[in-house]
C-alpha cells in the first residue's frame, strides 16, 4: 500500500536580509522533506544550510528505512560532520551551523527529527498542533514558567538556539514517530514564518487553503513579508492523500519521474 | 544596558539602569525605585529580569499601571515604551536594541539546554552583523473588512474577516479565500469554479478588491466593506 503525498514549497529572502540563508530539500518519491536555516559567526550561513539540507536528503533518500529514527539521527550526524569538513577547508566558515527539521513519510507513519527552532506543524481536522519543541533559550524559559508564549515571540533572546548542526556544542536531534491520517496537512518551516505569524492565523490560513497547496505555500510567505519580512522564510507543505491500491508498473514509472530534489531557489 | 527614566510633570526625577536583579517600584521605603506619592501603592509594580528581557508586572496596585496608554498586568518592555504610574512617567530606554539590532540573528549556545543568564547576556553583547532596521511583528496593520451577503434569502448576513485568511464557499461548488494585507483585501480561487468580482471571473492567485466590490463565491453574492 502506498500513500499519495501532495507537496508544495517556497523559500524567500524576505524584505530585510540580502541573502537567503535557508535551504530546502525534497524527495517526494522517498517521502523525505528537509528545511535548514543557516547561521554564522563570520560567514557561511547559506553554505551551512545547503550542506545540511543536501546531506540529510542524500542520506535519507538512500536509507533502507528499517530503523528510521536511527537513520534520521545518522543523517543529522552526517550533516554536522559535513559542515565541520567545510569549516576545516575554509577557515572563514568557522562557527557556521544550521537549524534543521526533517520529516520522513513512509506508510502509515511519519518520522521527524529536528535541531534548533525549525518546526513541524500538523493540521488535522482544522486543529493545528506543533509537533516539535524548539531547542531555544526562550523555550527553556517558557518551560520554567518565567515567560509567556507571547513573550517568547517578542523576546530579545528569541534567536538563541541551544542546539545546531555543525556547532561545537549539542548537535543531536530530537526524533519521534507519529501515525499519519489521510487528510493530514503537515508544515515544515523556519523561524522566519513562526516568529511573525501567530499560530491562530496560521491555522486559519492552512484550513482555508488546504485544497490548494501551491496557493497556501505562497500565501504563508506573503503573510510573513506583510509582517515585516525580517528574516528568510521557508515552508514545505505535505498533504496525506487517500491510500492507493497497488499501482501498475507503468504508473510507478510516472511516480518515479515525479521524484525531484532541489536546494534553495524558488518553488518548483 | 537598559534603563528606566522617571519624570513627573515633564521634569526628570531620576534615571536607573536595570542590572541583574528585579526592581520593585512603589511608595514603600524599601522599594528599589521609590515614587513618593500617596496614589502610588507601596509595592506598585516590578521589572523582572529574564535573560535579555525585562518584564513589567503590576503587583496588584490600587490605581493600575499603564504602558503606552493601555492598562497592563504584565508586559515585555520594548525600547521607547512609556510606563505611566499615576503622575509619574517612566520611559524604558534600551540603546542596544536600537543601535545594533542585537538579537535579530540566530545564534547558538554551546552549552546544555539550561543556559546561565550571564552567558545569554554575554553572547548578545557580540557585535551584531545585521543592519539596525528591523520591522517588528507588532508594527503590522492589516486592512480590516467584512463581507455581507448582498442578494437572496440570506441577504444581510455578515462575515467579518477576523483572521488574515478566511475560507469561503464549499467543496464541489467552488472554494475561495479572502486575504487581509496591509495594502487591502484580496480574493483567490482555492478550487472549483473561480470566484467572480463584479461579474468577472478572476485569474490565478490573489486579486485586489475595492470597497463596494461584489464578490460571487459558490453562487452567493457578497458586498465588500472595508474598515
Amino acid at each position: 500500500m502506498s500513500i499519495r503525498l501532495d507537496v508544495a514549497s517556497r523559500t524567500d529572502t524576505g524584505l530585510v536580509r540580502k541573502v537567503n540563508e535557508d535551504a530546502i530539500g525534497i524527495d517526494a518519491g522517498a517521502g523525505v522533506m528537509v528545511i535548514a536555516d543557516g547561521m554564522a559567526k563570520l560567514q557561511g550561513a547559506e553554505v551551512a544550510s545547503r550542506v545540511a539540507a543536501r546531506t540529510i536528503l542524500q542520506k535519507l533518500s538512500g536509507a533502507a528505512g528499517a530503523r528510521r529514527l536511527d537513520e534520521l539521527r545518522a543523517a543529522f550526524d552526517a550533516a554536522s560532520q559535513a559542515i565541520g569538513e567545510r569549516v576545516a577547508r575554509e577557515p572563514t566558515y568557522e562557527g557556521m551551523g544550521a537549524t534543521a527539521v526533517a520529516a520522513w513519510f513512509s506508510g502509515p507513519k511519519l518520522a521527524v527529527a529536528h535541531v534548533g527552532d525549525a518546526r513541524l506543524y500538523r493540521l488535522r481536522k482544522g486543529e493545528l498542533k506543533r509537533m516539535t519543541v524548539d531547542h531555544s533559550f526562550v523555550q527553556t524559559q517558557l518551560a520554567q514558567g518565567r515567560v509567556t508564549e507571547e513573550e517568547t515571540r517578542q523576546s530579545r533572546s528569541r534567536h538563541l538556539v541551544t542546539r545546531a548542526l555543525g556547532s561545537s556544542g549539542r548537535t543531536t536531534p530530537d526524533v519521534a514517530e507519529h501515525p499519519v491520517e489521510p487528510g493530514d496537512l503537515y508544515l515544515l518551516c523556519t523561524d522566519g514564518l513562526h516568529e511573525l505569524v501567530e499560530e491562530t492565523d496560521l491555522a486559519a490560513a492552512l484550513a482555508a487553503l488546504d485544497a490548494n497547496l501551491e496557493l497556501a505555500a505562497e500565501t504563508l510567505v506573503t503573510m510573513a513579508n506583510d509582517r515585516g519580512g525580517a528574516d528568510n522564510v521557508s515552508v514545505i507543505l505535505v498533504r496525506i492523500g487517500e491510500p492507493e491500491a497497488e499501482l501498475p508498473a507503468a504508473v510507478e514509472t510516472g511516480l518515479l519521474a515525479r521524484l525531484r530534489a532541489f536546494f534553495g531557489g524558488k518553488g518548483h | 544596558m537598559a534603563k528606566l527614566v522617571v519624570s513627573r510633570d515633564g521634569h526628570l526625577v531620576e534615571s536607573r539602569f536595570i542590572g541583574e536583579a528585579r526592581i520593585i517600584i512603589g511608595r514603600a521605603e524599601s522599594a528599589d525605585l521609590r515614587l513618593d506619592d500617596a496614589t502610588v501603592s507601596k509595592q506598585h509594580a516590578a521589572v523582572e529580569v529574564v535573560g535579555n528581557d525585562h518584564i513589567l508586572r503590576d503587583l496588584g496596585s490600587a490605581n493600575g499601571t499603564l504602558v503606552n496608554g493601555q492598562r497592563v498586568e504584565r508586559h515585555l518592555l520594548q525600547h521607547g515604551d512609556v510606563v505611566a504610574i499615576r503622575d509619574y512617567e517612566i520611559r524604558y530606554v534600551d540603546h542596544k536594541s536600537v543601535v545594533s539590532g542585537a538579537g535579530d540573528r540566530t545564534m547558538v549556545f554551546q552549552t546544555t539546554d539550561a543556559i546561565p543568564e550571564s552567558v545569554a547576556r554575554a553572547a548578545l553583547d557580540l557585535p551584531a552583523p545585521a543592519p539596525a532596521t528591523v520591522a517588528r511583528a507588532a508594527s503590522v496593520s492589516l486592512q480590516a473588512g467584512s463581507l455581507r451577503i448582498a442578494f437572496g434569502p440570506r441577504e444581510g448576513k455578515k462575515t467579518a474577516l477576523e483572521h488574515t485568511v478566511t475560507g469561503m464557499g464549499a467543496a464541489g461548488r467552488g472554494r475561495a479565500a479572502m486575504l487581509r494585507r496591509p495594502s487591502g483585501i484580496f480574493v483567490a480561487r482555492v478550487d472549483g469554479p473561480a470566484p467572480k468580482v463584479n461579474d468577472k471571473p478572476i485569474g490565478e492567485g490573489w486579486q485586489a478588491l475595492a470597497e463596494g466590490d461584489i464578490v460571487e463565491i459558490a453562487g452567493e453574492r457578497y458586498l465588500l466593506r472595508l474598515g
